[in-house]
């Protein structure tokens, strides 16, 4: 079954959602968008697990309430993505739903990813919209109020609203229930031994490892033992002896690190196939762009009559 | 409901986010009629699935999904820089970035 919250929460949300895209009037606009605001939050306080407090007595973690927040800014901003009339407003906010979906990638540990994102997808691609934006700018036949009619008035918002819902109601409760089979010991130890194993092909990481333990001593390359989250490793000490070593938790690598060997080590094809697709791209890219196209005549003297366009012919 | 440890939490509550924005994401991309939002809308959903590949990464401690994450972010932008283009090539024909401009195509 779904859980309450979900429903409830996915209700709330769906009904106002819909008030926001009617655009019926001033008041009914906000109201809307309190009662999206409403279910948003029940949402969230659901996933947090804030009804009932944690099994370790923790109850409300920095992370929670960091990644809370986090996604009521991200929640609030994408609606605002899709109920929005200026396309430019659109693109702004879903920049805010990039920087908001970073702060949450750091509570969850992928730290390169978060500003990997930023500078992807907040730097580059959001100003390929801005560019595209502005040279589709709108024909002024089309002004009225500083947007567009095609941008003011949403098709379909029932539909789409309704099937927005049912998608969430269905994703969500199959995530929330996988999330069940979490063992945070287990998982811990897991990673902290894909961690020692991806530190085995970083060389410089392994020595200052061994230096950490005991200074002077080199490490023997592959002798690495990693059993219960643990790694030890022979070293040839500072006065030529042997010595078998465990290594400090504190000499993990680091989240870029480890990304990086599991990139290189277990996925090389991919790499370079997606370097061959960003590559297409562009060539694709520079192919649409090169592309004339023939208006007819009465188009053309329609494009050359409007003020302030068709300059540059 | 049962109790969960912080970290439990945490991921259903970033897998609850995930959830959130790809539906959204469809909603934006079945209700709005600006071809470009459109695609914003797209790019909402890559986000959601984004968030929901590295929550399950940490919940399983595996790189895996952070990996995969990585190779999105490269078909996201090959996508961006295709798709514009065609918005463009759409829009010089048109004059109007409206989606319902095309609408002959469905017949």
């Amino acid at each position: 079954m779904v859980p309450t919250e979900l429903l409830a929460g996915g209700a709330l949300g769906a009904v106002g959602l819909l008030l926001v895209m009617l655009r019926g009037g001033h008041v009914l606009h906000r109201a809307g968008g309190a009662i999206a605001a409403l279910g948003g939050l029940a949402i969230l306080a659901g996933g947090a697990g804030l009804g009932a407090p944690g099994a370790d007595g923790s109850g409300v973690s920095i992370p929670l309430v960091v990644a809370l927040l986090a996604g009521v800014l991200s929640a609030a901003a994408a609606t605002r993505v899709i109920s929005s009339p200026r396309p430019v407003l659109a693109a702004i906010f879903f920049v805010l739903v990039v920087v908001a979906g970073c702060a949450l990638y750091l509570t969850l540990g992928a730290e390169f990813l978060a500003f990997a994102l930023v500078i992807v997808y907040a730097g580059a691609i959001l100003i390929t919209y801005m560019f595209v934006l502005m040279l589709a700018q709108q024909a002024s036949g089309e002004r009225d109020g500083g947007s567009a009619e095609y941008d003011r008035n949403s098709r379909d918002p029932m539909a789409a609203v309704f099937v927005g819902l049912v998608l969430f109601l269905s994703i969500a409760t199959v995530m929330w229930r996988a999330v069940d089979s979490y063992d945070p010991a287990t998982t811990a130890q897991i990673q902290r031994a894909r961690s020692w194993i991806a530190m085995g092909e970083l060389p410089k990481g392994m020595r200052e490892a061994v230096e950490a333990v005991s200074p002077g001593a080199t490490p023997v390359p592959g002798t690495m033992h990693v059993s219960g989250g643990e790694a030890s490793i022979d070293v040839t000490a500072a006065d030529g002896t042997s010595a078998h070593l465990t290594l400090l938790e504190s000499s993990l690598p680091p989240n870029t690190q480890t990304v990086g060997v599991a990139l290189v080590n277990q996925f090389p094809v991919s790499l370079e196939l997606a370097g061959v697709i960003l590559l297409m791209a562009m060539l694709g890219a520079v192919v649409l762009a090169r592309r004339q196209i023939d208006l007819g005549d009465a188009q053309k003297a329609a494009l050359h009559s409007r003020p302030g366009a068709g300059g540059a012919e | 409901m049962t109790a969960l440890t912080s970290d439990a939490a945490l991921i259903r509550l970033a897998l609850v986010i995930a959830a959130l924005l790809f539906s959204i994401g469809i909603a934006g991309f079945l209700s709005r009629r600006n071809m470009i939002v459109m695609f914003l809308c797209t790019e909402l959903m890559f986000q959601g699935a984004a968030l929901a590949l590295i929550a399950f990464g940490k919940m399983h401690g595996d790189l895996s999904g952070q990996v995969f994450t990585i190779f999105i972010l490269t078909v996201a932008a090959a996508e961006a820089a295709l798709a514009l283009g065609l918005v463009i090539l759409l829009y010089r024909r048109r004059e109007t970035l409206n989606s319902e401009a095309w609408s002959e195509l469905k017949e």
